[in-house]
């Protein structure tokens, strides 16, 4: 038999449920008792380890509340994705579509010129009546037309 | 009952733990950084501990209509949280021991106790880097046993609780683990 702890004495001890017996050897052998201590300290240092770093984690979470970020409220990306490609089609294509359409309507070739506009505003001046009524008017014979008292010219 | 004064309150709300969940906030404050730690020291992996700790509470929150009050709130989270452990490595076992092996190397240098001398700090990280190798090797269920015993500090009957494990179960995952994790560290030294 073994004058130091056995596995399961020393397992006992580690747990916390020693009796008077394992004590009784700890507190009387010296290989034992350092090997007991080791083991316990190893064992806080992970405790420490673990909680060290879950503080540092909590610490620095606690920090980043100041500064948002729509990240961290819990918006996805993809989300954010959509409403800039809503915003693009919403407003910056009919932009640059309204942007083309003027540049039709200002073809040179649609443009009048002066010689043809003079000449529409003389027939227009030369007109006895309103333009929509001239077909009518044409049936008339031109003499009873132009002897007819007030018109104006 | 007096649950018109202040202290028939104070006693209404020991006596039934549910009534913590009134306000979800607080118990969210109160109790993530237990169930954090047990989640880092179980997986080896602070963004997955994150992610699941924010799962925890969330199947909290879902199912706190049916928490009765039977054991603490602590105990009660903590076994969701236990349930999500074994969920996480069984969906993910290959993931897991693949990202926990990234993890040692990256992080761990940095887990060494700050309120010591230098020169002990080498010492320290091969000390917590030998369990932490350690717990790798344990099955879930030593993890989990060792984890609440040595990092939270509960007992064996509350360990029990959030295990659905009975206490001699307990003692023996427990006295395994101790032993695989004595035998990893005893090599180092």
């Amino acid at each position: 038999m073994s004058d130091h702890l056995s596995q399961d004495q020393f397992e006992t001890c580690v747990l916390g449920q020693a009796g008077p017996a394992e004590l009784e050897h700890i507190g009387a052998c010296p290989e034992c008792r350092v090997e007991f201590e080791n083991f316990g300290r190893t064992l806080s240092l992970f405790r420490s380890a673990v909680w060290d770093r879950v503080d540092d984690r909590i610490v620095l979470q606690t920090a980043d509340v100041t500064t948002f970020t729509p990240a961290a409220a819990g918006i996805p990306r993809w989300r954010l994705a959509l409403v800039a490609a809503g915003f693009v089609a919403v407003v910056v294509i009919p932009f640059f579509v309204s942007g083309i359409r003027p540049a039709e309507r200002t073809d040179p070739g649609s443009i009048e010129s002066p010689e043809a506009v003079m000449e529409r505003l003389n027939r227009h001046l030369l007109r006895t009546m309103p333009e929509s009524m001239e077909p009518v008017m044409s049936l008339i014979p031109n003499e009873q037309f132009a002897s007819k008292p007030g018109r104006v010219q | 009952m007096k649950t018109g004064t202040t202290s028939g309150l104070i006693a209404l709300r020991i006596d039934n733990p549910a009534l913590e969940f009134e306000n979800f906030e607080r118990v969210v404050k109160q109790y993530r950084p237990r169930v954090l730690r047990f989640l880092v020291a179980s997986l080896g992996d602070m963004d997955v501990a994150e992610s699941l700790t924010q799962d925890c509470f969330w199947n909290a929150y879902k199912s706190r209509g049916t928490f009765r009050g039977e054991c603490s709130v602590n105990t009660w989270l903590m076994r969701i949280a236990v349930n999500l452990v074994r969920n996480h490595v069984r969906s993910r076992r290959f993931q897991f021991w693949k990202k926990a092996q990234r993890v040692d190397s990256e992080e761990i240098r940095h887990w060494a106790d700050r309120r010591i001398s230098p020169e002990e700090r080498a010492w320290v990280n091969e000390q917590v880097q030998a369990v932490w190798e350690a717990t790798k090797a344990l099955s879930e269920r030593q993890r989990t046993v060792f984890v609440l015993r040595f990092v939270e500090d509960w007992d064996i009957h509350e360990i029990a609780q959030s295990t659905g494990l009975t206490e001699s179960t307990v003692n023996v995952h427990l006295r395994r683990a101790v032993r695989r994790i004595r035998k990893c560290v005893g090599k180092k030294r």
